[in-house]
């Protein structure tokens, strides 16, 4: 069999001259990678020892290592901010034993399109720490389109903008291991009855994530009193796949039902 | 490779893989208590504490926490001397087959250092991680709540 070498760089430095290596496997704590994966590499850069692992309050953001375990940034946020839309997503993904596992930063890598981080991330205009062949301060949605920014290049850092945000997150569990099959985010800022602000981010279809931007200059400055919400996302041009029973026009319809429902909640509530 | 784990409060040297799972090294020393369930990170029976929290044995690498502390079901209590979370799923009958229990234990034992007196709710939440075919749940639940009575009344958790 043969012999792959782990590697526990202490600082990020170090790991950067190890990823270098283009047949490098990066292990970044979560539970993603299989054994099989592993013996695509050479060696396996195991991150855990960086010093990778907070969640602060800093010149108006709220910062993440890329190491920080879905649980801890749930544990974290809701001391911030009771609430957060963040915590309302990670909290219930998954299982306790696996977002003790699923880091912010691997998750983000990664992106799958059932993930419970896309949504939110797009939504509050996050923004990633890339040290490596792309160093730099990106918004999180080049990360997800522009495939040459991971290439021999670690997220250190995800940043979201420290306001507060009224929010609403679905997630429609329709494949078999309960993962999303979509997942629907909704933040809303309101002075009196004046919707000052809204982003609504629709993830799961086959461009992986959108925001709803049609919906949201509809709404944005309206009474909230005065709007009508009825069929308020009918007709999205967006595509799904089909899912476990459901077409993809049904699944789409699920959505569009969704989005009402949401805006319903949060603004006529 | 060989590694220093320290297991149930105890150092523990290790022969395992480059590659292996820490279900299999586990198992391959003798802790069998840390059940195969479904080798993919959802039914919860192969679950440790890594560092006090709950993980899925099956879904960590063993290279991956060379050095961390590992707790099994019998780090907290054994059959001569049980801790009152396993007399309490014994007292309710929260144990049909058994082939979940250890995980169970283990998940119980994390919710209550952390919430003493835990609603239904949290609970629920607490034990998420852990699938049960036999039981329903509910005597599970049972079993939680008399837990929390009887850590309470005794203080036995350390």
């Amino acid at each position: 069999m043969k012999k792959i070498k782990w590697e526990y760089p202490e600082q990020i430095e170090e790991a950067l001259d190890l990823i270098r290596d283009d047949k490098a496997v990066i292990h970044g704590g979560g539970t993603h990678l299989t054994s099989k994966q592993l013996n695509n590499g050479n060696r396996i850069v195991c991150l855990d020892k960086l010093p990778l692992n907070y969640v602060k309050r800093e010149d108006g953001s709220i910062k993440m290592g890329s190491l920080t375990d879905y649980n801890s940034i749930v544990e974290r946020l809701n001391e911030i901010e009771p609430g957060h839309i963040l915590a309302k997503s990670l909290g219930p993904a998954a299982t306790i034993s696996i977002r003790n596992r699923i880091t912010i930063g691997g998750s983000l890598r990664l992106a799958p399109n059932w993930s419970d981080l896309i949504g939110p991330l797009i939504a509050l205009e996050a923004r990633v720490k890339l040290k490596g062949a792309n160093s730099g301060l990106f918004p999180v949605k080049d990360y997800l389109t522009q495939k040459e920014l991971k290439s021999q290049t670690l997220i250190t850092e995800i940043l979201i903008p420290d306001t507060s945000w009224d929010s609403w997150y679905y997630r429609e569990g329709i494949t078999k291991n309960d993962h999303p099959g979509f997942t629907i985010t909704i933040l809303v800022k309101r002075k009196k009855n004046a919707l000052e602000d809204i982003a609504i981010v629709l993830t799961g279809h086959t461009d992986r994530f959108m925001r709803l931007s049609e919906i949201e200059d509809q709404l944005k400055g309206k009474d909230t009193d005065q709007l009508d919400l009825k069929d308020i996302a009918k007709g999205l041009d967006i595509k799904f796949v089909s899912a476990k029973g459901m077409s993809s026009d049904y699944v789409k319809h699920l959505a569009e039902t969704q989005i009402e429902r949401g805006l319903i909640e949060l603004l006529k509530s | 490779m060989e590694n220093i784990f320290y297991i149930n409060n105890k150092e523990k040297r290790m022969v395992h893989g480059e590659e292996e799972l820490l279900l299999d090294t586990l198992r391959n020393y003798g802790y069998s208590e840390v059940k195969r369930g479904c080798d993919e990170g959802e039914c919860g029976s192969c679950m440790v504490l890594l560092n006090g929290k709950p993980v899925n044995s099956c879904r960590v690498f063993t290279a991956a926490i060379i050095e961390q502390e590992i707790t099994t079901v019998k780090g907290i209590g054994d059959i001569h001397h049980p801790h009152a979370i396993q007399e309490a799923f014994v007292e309710t009958g929260a144990v049909q087959c058994g082939f979940c229990t250890p995980a169970m234990v283990l998940s119980a034992y994390h919710l209550l250092k952390n919430i003493p007196n835990p609603t239904d709710e949290q609970i629920q939440v607490g034990m998420e991680g852990v699938l049960c075919r036999c039981t329903g749940y509910i005597k599970i639940i049972d079993a939680v709540k008399l837990a929390a009575k009887k850590m309470k009344d005794y203080e036995k958790i350390s």
